[in-house]
């Protein structure tokens, strides 16, 4: 027998599949599941900015595209706000990295070498990986090794050496100035707009000059995708996608 | 896909990889073999009625509704190749954000790439690994990193297939334009570039997303001073190395 459910009920059982043991059972810093979900996540995110692309990376080396910039900016507006009104109501903490100058000023400048040669960060390896560039392949393997040659012939010598130069400890700005951190954000809000709206202009200026007086010969032109105007293949009419799903079906029994 | 191959032979091949597939997921008495085998449907058709097929089986057998969400959101936000730069940049930083309330720690890649090479060493020479005590900071056991890096490459993979983006190419093409089109010149000095990376990832205690993002948004110097040596350092790389082809590229 068939037993007829109100609404109320249906939407009942629905909301219980999306109890919160779901969540609770991936939490933690030790989930895998939690790990691959954020991975997930984060590979979608990369692959539809553009960043694990080698030609948007090194073009912002070359200065000829700031596409880098005008995604990062908004990634550090939208985070800083949202972990500090979290971090502010009690939800979770905050990890702060340890700070030690010098080290940290080589590390960077060898890390922008690297990256303006190889095109990827560590992160982006990974997605340019998942998305077809195979050159991906020897640049995780050389971050493999450039690890475990630092574990094998410089950690032990430099532990208590060159890797305590101007050693601050896990501090962030406000608790160094002691002053509340809203006015720091504010600040940082402030000059990261104005940071997106300059290189927005730039960007604006370089086209620009590009198409009236043909200078920055056309880089940047040829990254962009050549979208056919008008008829775009996600904005079909139902009929169109009716007959596209049979159509599908049919290949996919024949 | 592309091989040239009978349609009954295709039938008969397909039919003993499931029968396969069954029998493993019998015998180890759990059904993800089977459901790593559907995914691959997804691989072979990159359309929307495949998704979300996918998403319902993925619900029904964890008996949970969130694939079902997550896969119509992917259905309706992921068939553009590319999103503006300021949504696109909001929903990078919802997912850091993600991440500290989810796995209460900051999303850090380079982590995953060091344990990697802890563990081949463990599994190479495994005594000589037992002494070198960077190896106790990052033990040589599969953790959260590692299965990120996965995700990653799973996620872009799934996001550049289904909008039509996935092309394999060994040179990139503005690396062919400025250094030739050698693929073995690439790929040696990508791997030179990626051990001067990790080298230096190593040394600062972090990449990008571990050091510099999560840095800069807790308002730590560490990321800002990353960020300011990391940006001259590319620069200045990428006026010495690309020489003379940088800015004015001669047009055929």
């Amino acid at each position: 027998m068939i037993e007829l459910i109100t609404y109320k009920e249906l939407l009942g059982r629905l909301v219980q599949t999306f109890d919160s043991g779901t969540i609770e059972a991936v939490k933690g810093p030790t989930s895998l599941y939690g790990g691959l979900i954020l991975g997930l996540l984060f590979g979608i995110v990369l692959q539809k900015s553009r960043l694990c692309k080698y030609d948007i990376v090194s073009s912002l080396f070359r200065l000829q595209d700031f596409t880098v910039f005008r995604v990062g900016t908004p990634v550090l507006m939208a985070s800083v706000v949202l972990i500090f009104i979290f971090k502010d109501a009690g939800i979770f903490e905050l990890h702060v990295p340890k700070t030690v100058i010098i080290p940290q000023i080589i590390g960077g400048l060898l890390f922008g070498a690297g990256i303006a040669i190889m095109g990827y960060c560590p992160g982006t390896a990974a997605g340019a990986l998942g998305e077809g560039s195979l050159d991906a392949i020897p640049s995780i393997l050389g971050m493999i090794s450039g690890a475990v040659l630092y574990a094998e012939f410089f950690h032990d010598s430099w532990e208590n050496t060159f890797l305590k130069w101007g050693e601050i400890g896990g501090k962030t700005f406000f608790e160094i100035l002691r002053i509340n951190h809203w006015y720091l954000i504010v600040l940082f809000l402030l000059m990261l707009t104005m940071f997106l709206i300059a290189t927005t202009m730039f960007d604006l200026v370089i086209v620009f000059l590009r198409k009236t007086f043909n200078l920055f010969m056309d880089m940047t032109d040829a990254l962009e995708e050549k979208i056919p105007p008008a008829t775009k293949p996600y904005a079909v009419s139902t009929i169109e996608t009716v007959k596209k799903f049979k159509q599908n079906l049919r290949d996919l029994f024949k | 896909m592309n091989m040239p191959m009978q349609p009954s032979a295709r039938l008969a091949l397909g039919a003993i990889a499931v029968a396969a597939v069954a029998v493993l997921s019998i015998s180890i008495k759990s059904g993800w073999p089977l459901m790593v085998l559907l995914s691959m449907m997804l691989v072979a058709r990159p359309k929307w009625w495949s998704v979300l097929i996918l998403g319902f089986a993925y619900t029904v057998f964890l008996n949970s509704g969130w694939p079902l969400l997550g896969s119509l959101f992917f259905i309706a936000t992921c068939k553009p190749k590319r999103w503006w730069p300021i949504p696109a940049g909001i929903a990078f930083g919802l997912v850091e954000v993600l991440s500290f309330y989810l796995s209460d720690r900051p999303l850090g890649i380079t982590r995953g790439y060091t344990a990697m090479g802890s563990m081949a060493e463990a599994l190479i020479y495994p005594d000589h690994a037992n002494k070198i005590s960077y190896w106790g900071v990052y033990e040589p056991v599969i953790d959260w990193t590692m299965a990120l890096i996965l995700g990653t490459t799973i996620g872009s993979f799934l996001s550049s297939r289904y909008s039509g983006d996935f092309k394999l190419n060994t040179v990139p093409y503005l690396w062919s334009f400025s250094k030739g089109k050698s693929t073995a010149r690439r790929w040696l000095w990508a791997f030179a570039a990626g051990i001067m990376m990790g080298f230096a990832a190593r040394i600062a205690g972090g990449c990008v997303s571990g050091l510099l993002i999560s840095g800069v948004i807790q308002l730590a110097p560490a990321g800002f001073i990353f960020m300011m040596s990391l940006w001259a350092g590319g620069v200045v790389t990428t006026f010495l190395f690309y020489r003379t082809r940088v800015l004015a590229v001669r047009k055929d």
